[in-house]
């Protein structure tokens, strides 16, 4: 009796060890993790020299992770299971209060150094082509909703990076914990995703004109909700059911212009800044400017002879539609993918304002920024 | 390759356990060599010709001693002992300390010897002072020398316990190489603990090795003393998950296929000393050097100061066993500073104090040393040291990090207590009723599934594109 309760128990473990490679085996290979936004790996080339080198092997590993069955549930389940033994910080993202997730950013990743390089860089631009600069950086929702955080949570005090911005930045500077002190009641971040909303960007482009002497307000513009279930790159990090998804809303002019896009240096064009397609995707945030490109171009119906070079990250994505009523022409640089001369570029398009809107974050860790900015 | 990964359990495991169990009884020490070979090679190809040398060197010189023995020489033994025990000494101190070496050198003498940069082979410090043993053991008339390089290649290089030990004595196993005899209960108890072990290393060893990676990253003099306190608190625990973790992996892989490896953990943190604690902690190392340097140094019968230098001489050596920089050095001699005082001093006042106060002290003595082992920067170990008596007792992320961790860490603590282990003594004691058998496979299985989720969980890892 004992021995065959013995080899039951036996059975029951080689049984949990094959099942998953044997499932493995018969079912295909999954290309495309949507969720992880990445390729994933395939089986490895096998060859002599890749064996002795040990890339075959690391290839191997990576293959057998990427291809293991139920990969979603098994990274929910630990979610899940962290949560429960009390932890409040899953994969560097922070559980906070009301369903927010908030990415951490830890105190010792800030380099002061890059962020004096940056502003520096910025500085030189507008100096030396004589032309106005305006820089509005986004904080991360650390530092808005700083509320939302588990209690006592380390985070980088982004107030401190703020502050040398402001005194080493001599042009237009947009500061956005001013004008989002006052708003209790709208949503600034999404809850799962690292972007601000479109609310807190159209309270941000009324301030940036505000300060260049024009009177626009929030009421000049109508909206319509696009979709109420998306679930962004922070719920990637996560995956819990228990997060909660986000509405997308989308703000408009009554009446706004008429206007041309023409993306990757024409290499695309269209008559609209958004790609209703993305909305049916995961990654919903990609419906304005379809995601990133190196460079693209707005033709709008105004004729002022004001051509903006903006340089930008993802966050500008919802904030460049609401400039198509304030510029002739509007040239969006992507300075992470943009390979050119910066400098032929704006002879060409004649810029004579920029505008330098990215996330905070981005301003004090990116090298992108000052790296073609001093390539010049 | 580690056995915490997806190769290893889901594709090498099961296919060197059918292997194993398909074979007739004398292939079995060969599929054994053949599986720890790839094993070995996984990770380091090229290094596998330091292990084979390892291999071949000792099995020939295991021959010659004992040929010089029966023969009567025993000048030739010895000098075939020395040559094995300077080969091997020769081949870890090449590949261990090699660069530590040159660096203090240059810093020294202002050379400018480029170091070699070479990644350390896998196990290197375990099979050398295995193979180390067996010659030794021989010499002493131990033990007879092993004949077959296919049984001797298994003993060196058996993969259960290459990687990070129980450092098995040949006399140990000697017998179990002979012959064994695998059996259903006996693989059912290895794989409940090497289940066990797994889960150690991966639920509780990485959770807590993230909360220490987080607070040990802050610069030390930021800390609060309280939340230096919680990371050092959670670095020793997470070193005794993952160590003892990964031997019980060893023990539980051993007894699948029929072996018996010695313990190497034993509740150290219920020692009452520290000399108590290194009879509890990796104790198969303790073991080899008691054995091979303490004992023919004279150990401790030479007098008081001879004593002290013996303690000094393993202290140091254990330390920098553990690693080719100087603060190994350091918390080697710390113990041995610790142990000598004891011996010499306080060990009959700490029989008399209460036993609380006692472990008290052990753990004590335990956690302040694993702060020196975790900084290899002497420099910044040294200001976390001072965090940890001085400035604000609480601050900021003291509540978060007590809010967060403390139901883990209290668990943790418990747990290596070993409360569970007085409980299942009376439970092994008992005649298993099959309500016990089902409730220990639901233990197992539980286990296991939460191991697979941080398994997996880990190697998820959303691409984010939106950095510039």
């Amino acid at each position: 009796m004992k021995k065959i309760r013995a080899l039951a128990g036996v059975l029951l473990f080689v049984l949990a060890l094959s099942a998953f490679p044997l499932v493995m085996l018969f079912t295909p290979d999954r290309s495309f993790s949507e969720n992880e936004n990445r390729y994933l790996s395939q089986k490895p080339q096998f060859s002599v020299s890749r064996l002795m080198s040990g890339e075959f092997m690391e290839d191997m590993e990576k293959y057998l992770d990427d291809q293991f069955p139920l990969r979603n549930f098994w990274t929910a389940a630990k979610s899940e299971l962290l949560l429960l033994s009390g932890s409040r910080e899953i994969n560097g993202v922070y559980w906070g209060a009301e369903g927010y997730l908030i990415e951490r950013w830890a105190p010792e990743n800030f380099d002061e150094t890059l962020l004096r390089e940056n502003i520096a860089a910025v500085e030189t631009l507008g100096e030396s082509r004589s032309m106005p600069v305006s820089l509005i950086p986004v904080p991360t929702a650390g530092l808005i909703l700083e509320e939302k955080l588990p209690e006592g949570a380390p985070m980088f005090d982004q107030d401190l990076a703020l502050a040398l911005v402001g005194k080493e930045f001599s042009g237009c500077l947009v500061d956005l914990r001013e004008v989002y002190s006052g708003e209790h009641t709208r949503q600034l971040y999404y809850r799962s995703d690292h972007h601000w909303t479109s609310y807190a960007a159209l309270l941000a482009y009324c301030q940036w004109r505000g300060q260049l002497g024009e009177n626009i307000r929030p009421g000049d513009f109508y909206s319509s909700t696009l979709t109420d279930s998306f679930r962004g790159s922070l719920y990637s990090k996560v995956l819990s059911p228990r997060c909660r998804a986000d509405g997308i809303e989308l703000y408009e002019r009554p009446g706004g212009g008429e206007y041309s896009v023409s993306y990757h240096f024409g290499k695309t064009e269209s008559a609209s800044l958004y790609a209703p397609e993305r909305l049916e995707e995961k990654d919903k945030y990609r419906f304005f400017m379809d995601g990133n490109h190196p460079e693209l171009t707005i033709s709008t119906s105004v004729k002022n002879g004001k051509h903006l070079l903006v340089l930008k990250d993802s966050f500008a994505n919802c904030f460049i539609p609401f400039l198509t009523e304030d510029y002739e022409t509007i040239h969006v640089v992507d300075p992470r993918y943009f390979k050119q001369s910066l400098a032929d570029y704006m002879d060409e398009k004649n810029i004579n304002e920029c505008l330098v809107l990215c996330s905070l974050q981005n301003l004090c860790q990116s090298e992108a920024l000052c790296a073609l900015l001093d390539s010049q | 390759m580690v056995f915490s990964s997806t190769v290893f359990l889901f594709a090498f495991l099961p296919s060197v356990l059918l292997l194993y169990y398909l074979c007739p009884r004398q292939l079995r020490n060969g599929i054994l060599l053949l599986a720890s070979l790839v094993f070995y090679s996984w990770g380091e190809p090229v290094y596998i010709l330091v292990m084979l040398f390892s291999t071949v060197f000792d099995y020939i010189n295991g021959l010659l001693i004992e040929r010089a023995l029966v023969q009567g020489r025993r000048g030739r033994a010895r000098a075939v002992l020395i040559c094995s025990v300077c080969g091997n000494l020769l081949i870890l101190g090449f590949f261990k300390y090699g660069d530590f070496l040159v660096k203090n050198l240059n810093a020294l003498l202002g050379t400018a010897i480029t170091p070699l940069d070479l990644p350390l082979p896998i196990g290197i410090s375990f099979y050398t002072f295995q193979t180390m043993s067996y010659t030794i053991d021989l010499y002493r008339g131990q033990g007879r020398a092993q004949r077959s390089l296919v049984d001797f290649g298994a003993f060196v290089a058996l993969f259960p316990q290459l990687v990070a030990g129980p450092i098995v004595r040949y006399q140990n196993i000697e017998a179990r190489l002979r012959f064994r005899r695998e059996s259903p209960e006996c693989f059912l108890q290895g794989a409940e603990r090497f289940i066990r072990g797994l889960f150690k290393k991966l639920v509780f060893a990485n959770s807590l090795g993230l909360m220490w990676e987080r607070i040990s990253a802050a610069e030390p003099i930021s800390l609060s003393a309280g939340t230096a306190w919680l990371g050092a608190l959670a670095f020793s625990l997470q070193i005794y998950y993952d160590f003892s973790g990964y031997s019980d992996m060893a023990i539980g892989l051993g007894k699948m296929f029929g072996f018996d490896f010695p313990e190497n953990f034993d509740h150290p943190y219920r020692a009452k000393s520290a000399s108590e604690f290194w009879r509890r902690w990796h104790m198969s190392l303790g073991t080899w050097f008691r054995e091979y340097v303490y004992i023919p140094l004279g150990g401790s019968r030479r007098g008081r100061g001879r004593t002290a230098l013996n303690l000094m001489i393993v202290w140091s050596l254990t330390g920098l066993w553990h690693g080719a920089s100087w603060n190994f050095l350091v918390w080697g001699l710390y113990f041995g500073l610790l142990i000598l005082g004891e011996k010499l001093f306080f060990q009959r006042l700490l029989d008399r104090l209460p036993a609380a106060l006692g472990h008290f002290y052990g753990l004590f003595a335990a956690v302040l040393g694993w702060v020196i082992f975790a900084f290899e920067d002497m420099g910044r170990g040294a200001e976390y040291l001072l965090a940890m008596f001085s400035g604000p007792l609480f601050g900021a992320d003291t509540g978060y990090y007590l809010r967060t961790g403390l139901p883990l860490l209290l668990f943790c603590a418990l747990l290596s207590l070993g409360l569970p282990e007085r409980l299942r003594r009376r439970l092994d004691g008992a005649e298993e009723s099959g309500l016990l058998f089902s409730a220990r496979l639901l233990l197992g299985g539980g286990m296991f599934f939460v191991s697979l989720c941080f398994l997996i969980g880990a190697s998820y890892n959303p691409f984010l594109y939106f950095r510039f």
